[in-house]
């Protein structure tokens, strides 16, 4: 499609951006792509370096390893598990909340706001929030990577500012009929609200699957692992592996580390994205949403 | 009493004010309790994880000890702060959190908006929209993820040190996470990769909003690319920018993407650049067990963070018009 406008002539500068952007969308690609291209490379081959665009030495070893290791399963499943129940919750909580904050003839309404604008500004910070945390039993459970994120306060206040725009007479003759509020709010405002439920739901769901601070602070037993903090130990592994390296002045880390884990790392790493990679294109509508959402949270 | 809810008892309300007026607020609440349980989740989640932990800071004042509890340990004034302020440590992890966070912010607030006015000089919508997908990609990735791709990047045999070996830049591969004087650029690249083209969002949505009449009349005008970008396209963007600025300025002690990148890719050869407040916070309370002291920490941030918001806040305001509140 083309919409330039009659005085708009693509000259030179068009040119030196198109090139410039480019430019920046391979730069944005390329560096993800390498790790793609070193996941379906042999591990051995790969240590000595010089794979770029493509696998020099093709193999799907890495890929079955992953397959047949249980632990990354599991922590795929407690990903899965952790994400599906967190949004979940966190939209029905929240939305009841700001449907209910919605009325303006709501009682002790202004108190629930002044909540609401309390968890928005100001946070106990890392330890006193650790220390409620773990005063509730929360260390080592499950429960820990759902719990804490059941009410989102900047959510909560994109629900409200929608709901507010919803009208009221469909409220009106729902009540005449007899419905109750719960009724109403399951039955008409829920399925009104689907572009606002699916974009924050969204959000949600990327946010948890991409927690690993919760399961670091929290959770130390490896069985409730998720997926993205597994990400974090591989780190730490290999640097105390590199350290070593470099302080005993060996540059081929191959004689250190014997076998390459790097391409196994990099191939669960692909696992894990995977689920990204077919979502996010589909939340593009929802940007506006988002960035709001940003822009709140600051 | 037969159940009436809603506007119905409104009405019913305003046409007998005075039995209205006597009505109980108990009744009032308990004639809305579907609308009141509603609530009533949220709130708890409210009270146990945001204003519960609120009430913990005041073992930055004392001296907290686990049997005691927050309540139960003994008052000792400024200890905590004092002993931060001559802490030796202190000084090289402030330079490091307020450095990376300022100079961060010399790259991560304008280079969006470059981004943007190059996307939006684009005329190919096919181009714009692919070029505009694979931007966002990265900002959706853990970072987690995104520092283990970075390990293998920068590491000897990664594909950064074949480049510049290959092209003569390097005589040997560079051990990038094990120097400290490279962890700045890193983290601040890594930043940079991972939110350029989800940050542009917002700069193109207000690029969107400007009428295309407008920029007719100034192309009539006799105005060129620059000076339309510069009279017509920038002012429309600079409520953004300051409101993005004026954050930058308040999160100076607590950098958005610092802590992510810090804890994940620091290592002892690198940390005299790479530690910073949030981790050292981290350090010193969970794995060190100085409860107090790393609240004591994480208050002052807060307080200071509260300070330099206000003041870039009324400052923005001042000379510019825009303000974040």
């Amino acid at each position: 499609m083309n919409n330039r406008k009659s005085w708009q002539k693509f000259g030179l500068p068009d040119v030196m951006i198109y090139l410039i952007l480019a430019l920046l969308t391979f730069v944005m690609l390329f560096p993800f792509w390498n790790a793609v291209v070193l996941s379906f490379n042999d591990g051995k081959d790969a240590m000595m370096g010089g794979v770029y665009f493509w696998p020099r030495k093709f193999t799907l070893a890495n890929y079955t390893q992953v397959f047949k290791n249980l632990s990354i399963w599991r922590a795929f499943g407690v990903s899965v598990a952790r994400t599906a129940l967190s949004t979940a919750l966190s939209l029905l909580v929240t939305s009841m909340f700001a449907y209910a904050a919605s009325k303006s003839y709501l009682k002790l309404r202004k108190f629930y706001m002044i909540l609401l604008l309390i968890a928005m500004f100001f946070n106990g910070g890392i330890i006193p929030v650790f220390l409620a945390i773990r005063s509730y039993g929360l260390i080592n459970n499950f429960l820990v990577y759902i719990l804490p994120g059941v009410f989102n306060a900047f959510y909560a206040q994109i629900f409200i500012s929608f709901f507010k725009g919803l009208p009221e007479s469909l409220f009106e003759s729902a009540r005449i009929d007899g419905a109750r509020e719960f009724t109403i709010y399951t039955r008409i405002v829920l399925p009104l609200s689907k572009p606002v439920l699916a974009a924050v739901g969204l959000f949600t769901a990327v946010f948890n699957w991409n927690a690993w601070y919760d399961n670091m602070l929290y959770v130390k037993n490896e069985s409730l692992n998720t997926l993205s903090y597994l990400f974090v130990k591989m780190i730490k592994a290999q640097e105390t592996m590199e350290n070593m390296a470099a302080s005993s002045g060996v540059a081929d880390l191959a004689n250190v580390s014997g076998v390459s884990s790097t391409t196994l790392q990099l191939a669960t790493m692909v696992v894990a994205v995977l689920p990204i990679m077919c979502i996010y294109p589909f939340m593009q509508k929802y940007f506006a949403t988002g960035m709001m959402i940003g822009s709140v949270k600051g | 009493m037969k159940h009436q809810n809603g506007k119905e008892g409104r009405t019913a309300e305003k046409q007998n004010l005075p039995k209205a007026k006597k009505q109980s607020f108990w009744h009032q609440l308990r004639r809305q309790w579907e609308l009141q349980l509603m609530v009533v989740p949220a709130l708890l989640a409210l009270a146990l994880f945001a204003i519960i932990p609120l009430f913990g800071l005041q073992i930055a004042f004392k001296d907290y000890k686990l049997n005691s509890g927050i309540w139960g340990s003994a008052w000792v004034g400024l200890k905590h702060f004092k002993m931060f302020f001559t802490d030796p440590n202190v000084l090289p992890v402030l330079w490091n959190t307020v450095g990376l966070s300022f100079i961060k912010a010399f790259f991560t607030i304008p280079l969006p908006v470059i981004f943007a006015l190059l996307l939006n000089e684009v005329v190919h919508t096919k181009f714009k929209k692919t070029v505009q997908t694979i931007s966002y990609f990265p900002y959706f990735l853990a970072w987690s993820v995104v520092a283990l791709m970075a390990t293998t990047w920068l590491s000897p045999n990664g594909f950064i040190n074949g480049l510049l070996v290959s092209a003569g830049i390097l005589k040997d591969p560079y051990f990038f996470l094990g120097k400290p004087e490279a962890f700045w650029g890193i983290s601040i690249t890594l930043d940079v990769w991972k939110n350029l083209g989800y940050s542009s969002i917002i700069y193109l949505a207000a690029m969107a909003n400007v009428d295309q009449e407008v920029t007719e009349a100034a192309v009539i005008d006799g105005a060129g690319r620059f000076k339309r970008i510069l009279h017509v396209t920038m002012p429309a963007i600079l409520p953004t920018v300051m409101i993005l600025l004026i954050i930058n300025v308040g999160n100076l002690l607590r950098g958005g993407s610092n802590f992510d990148i810090s804890y994940n890719l620091m290592n002892s050869l690198n940390q005299p650049r790479s530690e910073i407040l949030d981790t050292y916070v981290l350090k010193m309370g969970v794995s060190m067990g100085r409860f107090s002291y790393a609240t004591a920490i994480g208050l002052l941030q807060s307080i200071v963070a509260s300070i330099l918001l206000v003041t870039s806040n009324a400052i923005s305001k001042l000379t510019t018009g825009e303000s974040y509140f």
